[in-house]
């Protein structure tokens, strides 16, 4: 407790700060490592937008948490965003115009427009388990019916009709999504 | 063989391709001859195409592998702007959030409007692993407002707390912020979310956060709305 209240007392609110981003860390790091490892081809790059994701976050913590769709998706979002601007500044800058660390280039932060993007993941999420299960391992996952049916203990046919009530189950969830975020 | 018979529920697994080679063959002939199931499929073809804006890294949790060499970098980039930036400006300090955060299942809290949602769908399953000894439950309803609220506290290390609140029946149109108290008196916010504006009475949600403070300390758990009312509170 010591550090953690030190901070606390020291920077006003840095105990909340860090404990905001610690269980960011731990519920999303991996998905959010993994998924910027991919886009990026490399770990390294990816750590650092994990780590600008982060700090973004914390930087707009109300606007994740009251979003209308899940932290998952708008941490997601905010990773792809960041990629997608770094690519293009490399792209378009000259290379002699190195950017200071201390002042952003980018001011926009993508802070709102992320909400939309990830609409199916904050559908997904309305499911219920057992639906959402079904879609995650035979889509996501890519599991045979087989090899879903053994993961989550039904018979084969249970996997077949289940999935298709899980894509009706999702377009009505779709359907059913409030336009824009009240406020 | 004659045409394969109506089941339109064969239809999201064939979108989905996981029918086997004879079933996809009895379902194509038996798509070209039905056009109500022809246009189950086109609807549930848009909907596959969807499915495919959503990384599969989505549904990975917990943190990453290799330490958390990541976790301190960030922490300390982060107490770097705090101690350039003392005053703060934007939507954070108004909030003055602490965490937040973080369904134990699938990809993510849902919040906000959540509460428009059914309550058996709206919120994704309780956290599968047994809960550590030393935790405690509480719940209780206000008699003036009606709010509902059940928290779970739970021990975690370096005397900080878990706590997952499942809270309901709130007036729509709210700005709720989540406090764990001490004691001693002493208030944390561990959390807050926005009643939708369409909430529906008896539907609830669930949010999980941490608080900087023992477990033998904590004495209540309450819903705060943002003109300092409370709406709810229960001791622990
Ligand atoms: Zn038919």
């Amino acid at each position: 407790m010591g550090i953690a209240e030190r901070w606390s007392r020291r920077g006003g609110r840095s105990a909340g700060d860090e404990a905001l981003i610690r269980s960011l860390y731990e519920e999303h790091g991996r998905s959010l490592l993994a998924y910027a490892t991919r886009l990026t081809g490399d770990r390294a790059a990816a750590e650092d937008v994990v780590q600008e994701t982060l700090v973004r976050a914390w930087k707009h913590a109300d606007d994740m948490v009251n979003n209308k769709g899940s932290v998952r998706g708008w941490l997601l979002t905010v990773a792809r965003n960041i990629i997608t601007d770094r690519a293009r500044a490399r792209a378009v800058r000259p290379t002699e115009v190195a950017e200071t660390p201390t002042t952003p280039p980018i001011q926009r932060d993508h802070a709102q427009g992320v909400v939309d993007s990830m609409a199916v993941l904050s559908a997904l999420n309305t499911l219920s388990a057992e639906h959402r299960d079904v879609l995650v391992e035979i889509y996501y996952r890519g599991k045979s019916v087989t090899e879903a049916a053994s993961t989550l203990g039904l018979p084969p046919g249970t996997v077949k009709s289940r999935s298709h009530y899980a894509l009706k189950a999702l377009r009505t969830a779709m359907a059913e999504q409030p336009a824009e975020v009240t406020r | 063989m004659t045409a394969p018979e109506h089941d339109k529920a064969l239809v999201g697994a064939y979108v989905l391709g996981v029918l086997s080679p004879e079933e996809n063959t009895a379902a194509e002939a038996h798509l070209d001859s039905c056009p109500e199931c022809r246009r189950e499929l086109d609807e549930l073809r848009m909907l596959h195409d969807e499915l495919g804006e959503v990384p599969p890294e989505a549904f990975l949790d917990g943190p990453p592998d290799g330490g958390d060499l990541l976790l301190q970098r960030t922490l300390r980039e982060v107490r770097g702007i705090s101690s350039r930036q003392r005053v703060w400006g934007g939507s954070l300090a108004a909030a003055g959030l602490v965490a937040v955060v973080a369904l134990s299942v699938g990809a993510g809290v849902f919040v906000g409007n959540q509460t428009a949602s059914g309550p058996g769908n709206g919120v994704a399953a309780p956290t599968a692993s047994p809960l550590p000894p030393g935790t405690k439950h509480a719940s209780n309803v206000d008699a003036t407002t009606g709010a509902h609220l059940a928290a779970t506290v739970i021990p975690a290390n370096n005397g900080w707390v878990k706590l997952q609140v499942q809270a309901g029946d709130i007036a729509p149109g709210q700005r709720c912020k989540l406090f764990v108290t001490s004691k001693a008196g002493k208030q944390e916010q561990f959390g807050g979310w926005l009643v939708g504006a369409n909430a529906t009475p008896g539907k609830s949600i669930t949010l999980d956060g941490t608080a900087l403070m023992s477990i033998n300390d904590v004495a209540s758990v309450s819903v705060v709305n943002d003109q300092g009312q409370v709406l709810v509170n229960t001791p622990v």
